[in-house]
């Protein structure tokens, strides 16, 4: 059942990375009483409408950061809605635990476009907007498909697809139990399922602790730098760390392993590789170089081939699942390749040109890499796709918590309604509507009727 | 414009006199409706041709639910049962199911007698042949098989699985209806030339056997509740003496004989390909489909009082009648028997339910109504909920007054009826506790107060029925505010729960605790009304279930608000912009009525949904 209702919702307001501030927007009914959940203002007495409160935010008395409060009282604020905003410091960190600590107060996460869809809803769009809103909203759901974030949801859902599963089994017991009490189902068989619910909390709670938009700020987007031997892969990878990391010759061949380095751009946690240039070996060692980097490449988020622009060589890439940035580096020498050519050749997200050596072109490659990285990212959603799947794990997990608790009472039917409840949570993490899952289990795994 | 030879002239008509037919016939009477009820045969109104109870899981919610309404199955299985049962008592409040064994002639003889003396209803024997339409396309009438025409501006066609209904036991297949009655020839060609793509549903019953042949010391003995139960919340205390059932067990030799038989089963054979559904599979399918399974239980149920005649359920087949025999005769008890009636599979025309609105109206034909087995479901219960729903929404429609939508938070019948006509159904479709997503607040113990006030300002519930609901609903708010108020000494309060208490409690917060009655706290001498069964049932459930209860009425308040939402009929899926094409395919082709149903597409995922509020907002404002 999809919620359409007024209720409460809230995400993350401003883009994601270094800011002075971070804004968590909530809007509908109840905004105010759930606001007041997390952020506790200093000052005393009511709250006035369009006034900013000095306060903490909190989650279970635990004070998460000093924030700003803005109430907003309906029809006047950018929904229309009851509505209020929490300013924390910026950076993705506190604005998350602000967001976390809300959803775990009763608010549910925004869908993609769902501020401007109320916006619109309440009058606080005009009609010939209607379109671009329905535009917008299509392209919010498309873009939250996409990019290194839906592959790490594809690593979780296929982590919580045998809980599914064992849940699914469980509840379809169960329900069978209820729905032909006259008929020959095993106690042994209930009491199996039954055992089977304390692995499938300690998945739930595993999924939770490692849930993927977390696990993406941990680990950082993948930026990896190839291409042929003495581009100056390693030269442009000091120069974008703005110290000297790899070993810089001028033989070829100089890089063997994978080189690792962190990097921030504007707050956005970034993993950069140095990679062997990509050529039929020297020597064994240089061989194990080649096929690591041939890994490295294939394990991206995205991915920087480096091209000597004073070689004419176009070299053959390998097959890539990223977006790839060309960069024409030493551009300090005469060009004897052009963007245009290189544009052509790869059809790359970006080219840039730079001197490793001199520092030219790097600040624009980085920001550049920002950009991609951001849409890669689709870190305007990430946050929030990230945090609907969390929300959905936890509710999961609470409902396998109450179907403890009733199993315990022998009230096999609310236990029932809790598998099931926790079974349809974990199947949206997928993105699955399962309702009829349950009736056509039943009736795979059960002799029934009259 | 057809000029109608015009025999009688009727409001509506309904045709068929099975469960749904009875129920909806007397609905559109008792509505004010001047109705024609026409039956194949007088002598089967109301007839049980298969199972004889009334009731089970899910079915007993639905039967309950039809007396709330002010239906007559209730009152008529309370007057004619032969044993009764509370069925999942003390596995949760939702799932208490109520089931009676009935005497099956004397419940048609009740049907019959409650039809005849019903205003406004006629009972006429006829074969409808055909469903007459006006120049606009709307019902004017139903001409029957011998000439006769009678107009009407309504129709409920509830043909159960008459409509060339075809009878197999094994190799041997005739063109028959149930129990050897006739089939009904005519209409399905008139439903084809109104649009309806007709399928064949196919369903099984066991074989009848003489009780005197079977060895009852070997079976295990099922007795009857008391005190008894009733299903209608108007009718007072019941006392009667049970006739008890039995329970036996197939063993590895009747397995390994239908397995050796297993291409003589026409379903097996080949010679069958009608769909067959998974709620009540033959004892062939059972074994084919289970067979690490070393027994099935089934039960020896009586047909009826002074009849030596006994239903087994759980053993139906199609095998041919030597097979059956050596089936049944190996199993503890059998080893004697003798069959009254062969056991036989049917099957039957029937439409599509996605071709109905969610009143059971025709998208197509106004003023047609479809109800029961011909809408792909099985069960008497089943037919009897629709009929009711579909009699009460013709009235209506006579009337010119809104429909009598019932949602999935409503009633089991409104799950039943979204169920057909959004999600539609392959194979004959069985009610079940599971497909309620709401059960915990649709119990059969509060369908009078889900149901009653709303059928009675649609006209049909009687005002006596009205008043005893409001006793009810009254009464319960009344002991829950004594029950807040009412202290309970520590002393007291441990006597009952048997531990140590910190002090005096409430009395309600006692009936929180695992265990704790009603009765309990008035044993121990709390100062607390001798309040009718039916009002403590409620409070106890309201304030043990507390929580959950709460949940799920929140989850109803999202959920009703998504159902106020109506999708246009007008609505162009494919020009909306911003829906995924998958989206714009499902709802193309479902049309669901609002934005609730909509939601629950599997493939509309909540963006689409945002597109669509967003176009109704842009249509209202536009």
């Amino acid at each position: 059942m999809q919620d359409v209702s007024g209720a409460p919702i809230c995400a993350i307001a401003t883009a994601p990375g270094q800011a002075g501030i971070a804004i968590v927007r909530i809007s509908g009914e109840g905004a105010l009483s759930l606001a007041r959940r997390v952020f506790k203002k200093k000052a005393r007495g009511p709250y006035e409408s369009h006034r900013m409160y000095y306060g903490l935010a909190v989650e279970n008395d635990a004070p998460i950061d000093e924030c700003m409060g803005v109430y907003f009282a309906a029809p006047r604020s950018y929904t229309g809605e009851e509505a209020f905003e929490i300013q924390c410091h910026g950076g993705d960190v506190a604005a998350n635990a602000v967001l976390s600590a809300l959803l775990s107060a009763g608010g549910r996460l925004a869908e993609p476009g769902e501020f401007t869809k109320r916006a619109f809803l309440n009058g606080r769009l005009s009609l010939d907007e209607a379109e671009a809103v329905m535009d917008f909203i299509g392209a919010r759901t498309r873009a939250a498909a996409r990019g290194a974030l839906s592959r790490l949801q594809g690593a979780l859902a296929h982590n919580l697809r045998p809980v599914a599963d064992t849940l699914l089994d469980m509840a379809a017991s169960l329900e069978a139990l209820l729905e032909y009490p006259d008929e020959d189902i095993e106690e042994e068989q209930i009491a199996l399922a039954l055992s089977r619910l304390a692995p499938c909390r300690a998945a739930l709670a595993r999924a939770i602790q490692n849930a993927p938009a977390a696990e993406l700020l941990r680990r950082g987007v993948r930026v990896v730098l190839f291409g042929a031997p003495n581009a100056g892969k390693s030269s442009l990878l000091n120069a974008l760390l703005l110290k000297q990391r790899a070993i810089v010759t001028d033989q070829p061949g100089t890089t063997r392993d994978v080189l690792r380095e962190e990097l921030s751009l504007n707050g956005l946690p970034v993993r950069l590789s140095d990679t062997a240039g990509l050529r039929a070996a020297a020597g064994e060692a240089e061989e194990i170089g080649v096929r690591l980097a041939r890994e490295e490449v294939a394990q991206a988020d995205l991915a920087l081939l480096v091209l000597d622009r004073a070689e004419q060589a176009l070299p053959e890439l390998p097959a890539l699942s990223c977006p790839l940035v060309a960069v024409l580096n030493k551009s300090d020498l005469p060009p004897r390749l052009t963007a245009e050519e290189v544009q052509s050749a790869y059809r790359p997200a970006a080219v840039a040109q730079t001197c490793a050596l001199t520092g030219e072109g790097v600040d624009e490659l980085r920001q550049t890499l920002y950009r991609l990285c951001l849409q890669e990212m689709d870190v305007e959603d990430a946050s929030l796709a990230g945090e609907r799947q969390l929300a959905l794990a936890k509710e999961g997990l609470s409902a396998l918590n109450e179907a403890q608790d009733a199993l315990e009472q022998g009230l096999i039917d609310l236990a029932a309604i809790s598998l099931r409840a926790a079974y349809l949570a974990i199947c949206q993490i997928f993105g699955e509507n399962a309702d009829e899952n349950v009736i056509d289990r039943i009736f795979e795994k059960f002799c029934l009727g009259k | 414009m057809i000029q109608l030879n015009c025999t009688q002239a009727f409001d509506a008509a309904v045709i068929g006199a099975g469960h749904a037919g009875c129920e909806a016939a007397l609905a559109l009477a008792r509505m004010g409706q001047k109705t024609l009820l026409l039956t194949l045969n007088l002598d089967s109104v109301a007839l049980m041709p298969c199972n004889p109870s009334i009731g089970g899981t899910a079915k007993g919610h639905l039967v309950r639910e039809v007396d709330a309404l002010g239906g007559e199955m209730g009152r008529c299985i309370d007057d004619t049962f032969l044993q009764s049962r509370m069925l999942n008592t003390g596995k949760g409040p939702a799932v208490h199911s109520l089931r009676a064994q009935a005497d099956k002639k004397a419940y048609q003889r009740r049907m019959l007698r409650a039809l005849q003396c019903q205003q406004n209803l006629t009972l006429k024997q006829g074969e409808a042949a055909r469903i007459l339409l006006d120049g606009q396309g709307r019902v004017c009438g139903v001409e029957v098989l011998t000439g006769a025409q009678y107009a009407c501006r309504a129709v409920v066609v509830t043909t159960g699985v008459y409509l060339k209904s075809r009878i197999i036991i094994g190799e041997t297949m005739l063109d028959q209806g149930p129990s050897g009655l006739f089939p009904a020839n005519h209409l399905s060609q008139s439903l084809m030339d109104l649009g309806f793509q007709l399928r064949r549903f196919k369903t099984g019953t066991p074989a009848r056997v003489d009780v005197r042949t079977v060895d009852l010391s070997k079976l295990e003995r099922q007795d009857g509740d008391t005190p008894i139960v009733p299903f209608s919340f108007m009718s007072g205390q019941l006392f009667r003496e049970q006739i008890p059932c039995y329970l036996g067990y197939t063993n590895e030799t009747t397995h390994e004989i239908i397995r050796r038989n297993l291409h003589r089963a026409p379903m097996y054979s080949g010679a069958l390909s009608s769909t067959g559904t998974r709620y009540c599979p033959s004892i062939e399918d059972k074994v084919v489909r289970f067979p690490e399974r070393t027994r099935h239980p089934f039960f020896l149920e009586p047909e009826g009082e002074n009849n030596y005649e006994w239903y087994v359920q759980g053993m139906s087949t199609s095998m041919p009648e030597e097979v059956q025999y050596e089936i049944y005769r190996s199993m503890k008890g059998f080893e004697r028997v003798e069959f009254m009636r062969l056991a036989y599979a049917i099957e039957y025309d029937c439409i599509d339910p996605l071709e109905l609105d969610e009143t059971l109206k025709s998208r197509r034909v106004p003023g047609l109504y479809l109800a029961g087995q011909i809408n792909g479901t099985s069960g008497y219960e089943e037919a009897a909920a629709q009929g009711i729903y579909a009699g009460m929404n013709a009235a209506l429609y006579l009337q010119d007054r809104p429909p009598f939508v019932l949602t999935r938070a409503d009633a089991y019948i409104g799950v039943l009826v979204d169920d057909l006509t959004q999600k539609g159904t392959n194979e004959p479709y069985r009610m079940m506790t599971a497909r309620a997503e709401y059960r915990l607040l649709l119990r059969q113990d509060n369908a009078d107060l889900r149901l009653t006030k709303r059928s009675y300002e649609a006209g049909l519930a009687t005002r006596q029925r009205f008043d005893k609901m409001l006793e009810k609903q009254r009464g319960t708010q009344d002991l829950l505010n004594t029950l807040h108020q009412t202290p309970i000494p520590k002393a007291q309060a441990e006597e009952i729960t048997g531990q140590e208490e910190k002090g005096g409690l409430r009395a309600y917060e006692l009936l929180k605790r695992e265990g704790v009655r009603y009765a309990d706290l008035r044993a121990i001498g709390a100062a607390l009304p001798d309040a009718p069964a039916d009002v403590v049932e409620q409070a106890e459930i309201a304030i043990r279930y507390e929580g959950y209860l709460s949940r799920q009425s929140a989850q109803v308040e999202k959920f009703r608000h998504a159902e106020s939402l109506r999708l246009p009929d007008d609505l162009n899926y494919n020009d909306l912009r911003g829906l995924r094409i998958e989206a714009r395919q499902k709802l193309s082709a479902q049309r669901p009525p609002t934005v609730g149903a909509a939601s629950r597409i599997s493939g509309v995922s909540p963006g689409d949904i945002a597109v669509l509020l967003v176009e109704l907002e842009r249509r209202r404002r536009a």
